[in-house]
Order: C-alpha cells, then sequence, then structure tokens
C-alpha cells in the first residue's frame, strides 16, 4: 500500500521501493508547495477600487459606492459621472479596468488596475496608445477589437481582453447608472484554424503510437513537426506555456467560447498524458521543439549529458519549473514568469536578453539534441509530475 | 583516445556555457520583468484629472499618471525678430502656488 511505503522504515524497503517513496515524497512535497503559493496568493493580493474610480471620473471630489458601481460627485454635490469596474480575460489571466462615463454616456476615462500579461505583450498595448481608441465615444458603441476597436498585432489576446472589460463595465453602468441597459453581448464559439490544426495535431500523435512500421511513423512524426512550428509557431505564436499552466493552477480560466484554443491546449496535453501516458505534444508538435529538432537534422546533433551530472540535469528544470510557478501563484501574475523565448522567434519580438537566450538555444540545438527541451523547458518537469501521479494512482489501483 | 577525451571536453564546456548562460539569462528576465511589473498598468482620460480629497479644499493635484498623461497650459510671449529691445513692458510674473494643509490646519 502506498502509505506502508511512506511510514516504513527505509531498512525494510528495497532498492525500488525506496525510489517509489522518494517520488511520492516529492510529489507531495511539490503538492505542498503549491497549495501554500496559491493560498498566499490568493489572500495577498487586493486592489483599492474606490482609489481607481475617483481617478477615472476627473473632476470628482468624492466618490460613492452604490453596489456594483460608483457615482463621482464634484464639490458640490454634483453628479459628474459613473464609473464601474469590469473583467475580461487576457493572455495571463483576467484583465481588471475601471471605467468611467458622464451622465451623458460618453466615456471619460479608462484604467487598467490588474493586469497578469507577459510584460513584452502589455508594452505593446501602452505604446500603441490602444486605449486612447475608447476615449469620449458613446457607452452604445459595439467596442470590439476588430469591428470600431483597433487590435494589437502581437498582442491580441491582451486587447481583446480589454476590450471585453471595457464592455462589462459599460453594462454595468449602462443597466445599473444610466438605467438605460446596453443590448445583451452574444456570445459566439471561436473555432477557426488554431483550433482546426490543435485536435488534428493531437489526433495524429495519439494514432501515430498505434502505428507499428516505424517508417511510417517517422514521416507522421516530422509532418506533425513541421505543421506544429509552421501553424502553431510561425503563423498563430500559440504554443503552451508555463504561464498558461500557471494560468490554470491560478483557476483563471477564461470563457471557453472565447478560449476554445486554450482547453483544446491545455486539456488536450493533460488528457494525452494522465489517461495515455504519452505527451503528444512535446514528441509531435510543439513548434520550439520542432524547430530545435529541425536544427539538429542539419548538423545531425546527438543528445547529450555530461557524465556526472545526470542528477543536475535532472532537477535542474525541475527546480526552474517550480521557481517560476510559486512566484507566479504568490503574486497572482502569470504572464511575468515566463521565461520561454518562443514569441521571440516565432513572433520576432522580445527583449534583449529574451534575445541572448534564443541565439544560444539556437547554437546549442546545432551540437546538441533539442537542449532547450531536454534541459531547461518548463512543459517537461510538468508533464513529468502528472506522470509520477498517474503511476502512484495506477499502482494503488492494482493493489 | 587523447582526442576523444579533448573533443568531450569541449563538448562539455559549450554544454556548460548554454546551461549556466540560459539559467543567468532566465534568472534577469524574470527579474527584470517582476522589477517591471509596476510599471504597466494603463490609464487615459479625456480631461486632465483634477482630484479634490475631501476636506482639503484648496489643494488641487492631478491624478497621477503611470503611462501617459495629458497637460494643459497656456502662456503668452512677446518679443520681435529684429534685435529691437523696444516693446511693451510686462508685468513681473506672480505664481501662484498651491497650499497644501499644515498639520495646525488639519
Amino acid at each position: 500500500m502506498g502509505k506502508n511505503l511512506l511510514f516504513t522504515p527505509k531498512e525494510e524497503l528495497s532498492q525500488r521501493q525506496r525510489k517509489m517513496r522518494r517520488e511520492r515524497m516529492g510529489i507531495l512535497i511539490t503538492a505542498l508547495i503549491i497549495m501554500t503559493a496559491w493560498a498566499v496568493g490568493y489572500f495577498a493580493n487586493d486592489t483599492d477600487t474606490l482609489e481607481s474610480a475617483l481617478m477615472v471620473l476627473p473632476g470628482a471630489a468624492e466618490v460613492q459606492t452604490r453596489g456594483t458601481y460608483y457615482i463621482g460627485l464634484d464639490q458640490n454635490g454634483a453628479l459628474v459621472g459613473y464609473a464601474a469596474e469590469g473583467s475580461g480575460d487576457g493572455y495571463g489571466g483576467p484583465i481588471r479596468v475601471m471605467v468611467g462615463v458622464d451622465p451623458a454616456g460618453e466615456l471619460l476615462s479608462v484604467m487598467v488596475i490588474e493586469q497578469r500579461e507577459t510584460p513584452g505583450f502589455y508594452r505593446l498595448v501602452n505604446s500603441n496608445d490602444y486605449l486612447d481608441q475608447f476615449l469620449n465615444r458613446e457607452i452604445s458603441e459595439s467596442f470590439q477589437v476588430g469591428s470600431d476597436i483597433d487590435g494589437i498585432s502581437g498582442a491580441t489576446l491582451t486587447s481583446a481582453g480589454i476590450a471585453s472589460s471595457v464592455r462589462e463595465s459599460l453594462q454595468i453602468i449602462a443597466r445599473e447608472g444610466l438605467k438605460d441597459p446596453l443590448p445583451p453581448e452574444r456570445t459566439q464559439i471561436k473555432f477557426g484554424l488554431p483550433e482546426f490544426f490543435l485536435i488534428g495535431l493531437y489526433a495524429a500523435g495519439y494514432l501515430s503510437g498505434r502505428f507499428r512500421n516505424s517508417k511510417v511513423k517517422r514521416r507522421i512524426r516530422w509532418g506533425t513537426l513541421l505543421t506544429g512550428m509552421i501553424v502553431l509557431g510561425f503563423i498563430y505564436t500559440a504554443p503552451l506555456t508555463i504561464s498558461q499552466v500557471i494560468a490554470f493552477l491560478s483557476g483563471y480560466w477564461p470563457d471557453w467560447q472565447n478560449n476554445l484554443y486554450w482547453y483544446l491546449l491545455i486539456g488536450g496535453m493533460l488528457l494525452s498524458t494522465a489517461l495515455d501516458a504519452k505527451n503528444s505534444y512535446c514528441a509531435y508538435f510543439c513548434p520550439f521543439g520542432a524547430f530545435q529538432e529541425t536544427l539538429a537534422q542539419l548538423t545531425d546533433a546527438k543528445l547529450y549529458r555530461p557524465r556526472g551530472w545526470k542528477d543536475f540535469l535532472k532537477w535542474l528544470p525541475r527546480v526552474l519549473t517550480l521557481g517560476a510557478i510559486v512566484i507566479g501563484l504568490v503574486l497572482r501574475q502569470p504572464g511575468v514568469v515566463g521565461y520561454e523565448p518562443f514569441a521571440t522567434l516565432f513572433d520576432l519580438r522580445g527583449t534583449g536578453l529574451e534575445w541572448a537566450l534564443l541565439i544560444l538555444t539556437i547554437f546549442a540545438s546545432l551540437i546538441f539534441y533539442r537542449p532547450f527541451c531536454n534541459f531547461i523547458c518548463p512543459i517537461d518537469p510538468t508533464v513529468d509530475y502528472i506522470y509520477a501521479i498517474r503511476r502512484w494512482i495506477s499502482e494503488a489501483r492494482k493493489k | 583516445m587523447k582526442a576523444a577525451r579533448n573533443r568531450n571536453l569541449g563538448k562539455t564546456t559549450i554544454f556548460g556555457i548554454f546551461l549556466f548562460g540560459s539559467v543567468l539569462l532566465i534568472i534577469i528576465i524574470i527579474a527584470s520583468d517582476l522589477a517591471g511589473k509596476g510599471d504597466t498598468s494603463g490609464y487615459v482620460h479625456s480631461t486632465p484629472a483634477l482630484v479634490t480629497p475631501i476636506g482639503f479644499e484648496e489643494t488641487l493635484s492631478a491624478a497621477p499618471t503611470r503611462d501617459r498623461g495629458e497637460g494643459q497650459g497656456q502662456g503668452e510671449g512677446h518679443g520681435d525678430g529684429e534685435g529691437h529691445n523696444e516693446g511693451e513692458e510686462l508685468p513681473t510674473p506672480t505664481i501662484n502656488l498651491t497650499t497644501y494643509p499644515t498639520e495646525d490646519d488639519v
């Protein structure tokens, strides 16, 4: 029994049982660390929305709370406008905004009061004067990215998340403050080429394991690798990242109708790992893995592990991943701790440091087989952890 | 034998540079992102926001803006472009400073 294994004295255990015990202790300690980080982050972070409400109502001397919205009054007690908070799904989690509207229904101010985006994405929003588009417009306008709001190339989810949160604020103000409700938003399920390709790639990865002919298997694998690199990488820049895993753990689950890709990506990885014990994503279509493997193919690079480094190389990515997860959960900022150079390669966007990391990885990929995947990437330790839990459960079920 | 050992040593050195270089870069990337996250909020408003905290009627302060702000100003200039020093004598400008309440006022 698993319980016996954890509490039995070390001397009475075989080598294999000791290894299993170490693994199970590792699972429990990791789970405890993650849960503690989650709890610390959950109870520690709060934003003073009253102050934000005052800021989005220019000329207001005070704001008063009225249930879900605020009213701003000037020094003489005259109404200056209404303010309300809204929330929309960004890349790293919910984006909260405070919006101020004057009594005639004209938008006065927009303030992002909380966001969890990758700093690179958010800088794009700020540097493109994206928020300016919302000002001095009627509350009844649609505020849809691609319609009357221009999105930001390279920060599509962030710009859509802000627009969505502004719309939510305006719904509240119109309904509660102006007493003139806006028509409810129509929710459409967003299903396009990225979702289509993702399902196809997962299916190909799953089915390829059923073929016995290694030549066919190899061809399918190269097909999925190149498709993943071109479609999920260079065209849509939508690989799986540690930020998405942290957002998932934080409970920042976006609405499924607009973020089906997110659910397919994370759900597919979890399901294929937990149920089938196969990580199709990394092996078959990870865009960055495919890029490294293509480079390795050019120079016939092989997997390399220096002698005596085995334990260090096993623990390094685990420590990096756990560190990133803990920081992300404590700060409730999944976007800040993402360190993969994916966007730098596929979107040609990044800081000097991110470019340096990418160049180092490209150089190493010409000499060693998938060095980032094998020794740095946070997805592999995440998958290993799921495998370990799966092993524990299946052994407990056998007994 | 010696050549093979040297080749391996060279490979290990390159591997070490990649590994430790990457880890160092990752730590700096995360640290700089964490340091910069306080500056990433956004705020825009259509008119200069003047906030008058309750109880301090004489205190006017522009609402803090982190990334962008707006400002309004007026000014006049006099003079000509031919090097003459003639012109209307302007009164000495006076600046009205906002008076902030002292502890006694409070």
